[in-house]
């Protein structure tokens, strides 16, 4: 007899296995959605100046201090482009660096009413004795970007002293590593 | 985590295509968004309490140690120790560092060190004389305040 062999279709059930992958990508986003910095938004991005000893944050760091940041930078808005600053020069124009407070660019004269409201807000309890007067306990962190002009940090020290601001800070980045 | 179980013991299958697709899309969000944070440290620098005295009458021989800067658009950056010319940051720094030694060898460490620069100089060239003074372990540092942009002397 003669047997007739059917001829069908050889079906191969090749699907990958996509489990592992799918438990790698759940791991790489929790790495990156846990390392994203949502925190922090008063402290925009800007090249501060590079300083090899300035003082490590951890050792600084006092707890319940409250902290002012003021960033001075030079945005680049679309309207009114900077040649200077976007060609990676030294802009002087007075009115294109701006100071800010957590997002917000104060005009000079605003930022001197601001740093006295936010001071007297967190005045200490007790007298200075040199001073004869309640200084306010708050931190100044100047965050300049490493061109902006000197006078304008002077400037700001200046309303800082005005407002009985006297913890100023300074804020500079550590060398990368390799860089001198 | 996800795996275990044979495929015909699971009477519902799920398709895991779109939630594959969504963890793709937010893992190249995060990726493209992410930022390794560079460590940031703070020099404190605590202004004067006191109002500050008139004229002193009789101030003495000068004891100080000043560094004058000054910058324009043309000629860059000038930088001046005690009115002599300073070329560049490693002269600076021996100039400070044999000044600041002698005054700790007649017993005066509390000598100040004086930056004065001018309104437009580069805030990072200032950084830069505070970071040689903290190198230095000078205690006092100063920022002279209302300098006019003038050319140091030569």
């Amino acid at each position: 007899m003669h047997r007739k062999v059917k001829k069908g279709k050889l079906k191969e059930d090749i699907s990958p296995n996509v489990v592992p992958m799918i438990d790698i990508m759940f791991l790489l986003l929790l790495f990156f959605m846990l390392g994203a910095d949502m925190s922090q938004r008063e402290a925009i991005e800007i090249s501060i100046p590079r300083a090899k000893n300035v003082p490590e944050p951890e050792d600084i760091e006092a707890k319940g201090k409250f902290t002012l940041t003021v960033n001075i930078h030079h945005p680049s808005p679309a309207g009114a482009p900077c040649p200077i600053n976007d060609n990676g020069g030294i802009c002087r124009e007075k009115d294109h660096w701006q100071w800010q407070i957590m997002g917000i660019d104060y005009p000079r004269e605003e930022m001197k009413k601001q740093l006295v409201i936010i001071a007297q807000d967190n005045l200490e309890p007790v007298e200075d004795a040199e001073a004869k007067t309640k200084l306010s306990a708050l931190f100044l962190l100047i965050r300049a970007d490493e061109k902006a002009p000197y006078g304008d940090v002077q400037k700001l020290t200046e309303y800082a002293g005005l407002a009985k601001i006297y913890k100023i800070q300074l804020a500079a980045n550590k060398p990368l590593p390799g860089e001198k | 985590m996800a795996g275990g179980g044979e495929a015909e013991d699971n009477p519902l299958p799920i398709n895991v295509v779109p939630m594959v697709d969504i963890i793709f899309c937010l893992c190249v969000f995060f990726m493209c968004s992410f930022k390794f944070r560079e460590t940031e440290g703070k020099f404190d620098s605590w202004l004067p309490k006191n109002k500050g005295e008139g004229g002193n009458p009789d101030p003495g021989p000068l004891q100080e140690m000043r560094v004058i800067m000054t910058w324009d658009q043309t000629s860059g950056l000038s930088r001046a120790y005690m009115h002599k010319k300073v070329k560049d940051d490693a002269e600076l720094e021996q100039c400070i560092r044999e000044a600041h030694e002698d005054f700790v060898a007649k017993n005066k460490p509390e000598i100040p060190l004086i930056i004065d620069g001018g309104a437009a100089v580069p805030w990072k060239e200032i950084m830069t004389v505070v970071n040689i003074g903290k190198a230095l372990q000078i205690k006092n540092l100063e920022f002279a305040m209302g300098a006019a942009d003038q050319a140091p002397a030569k």
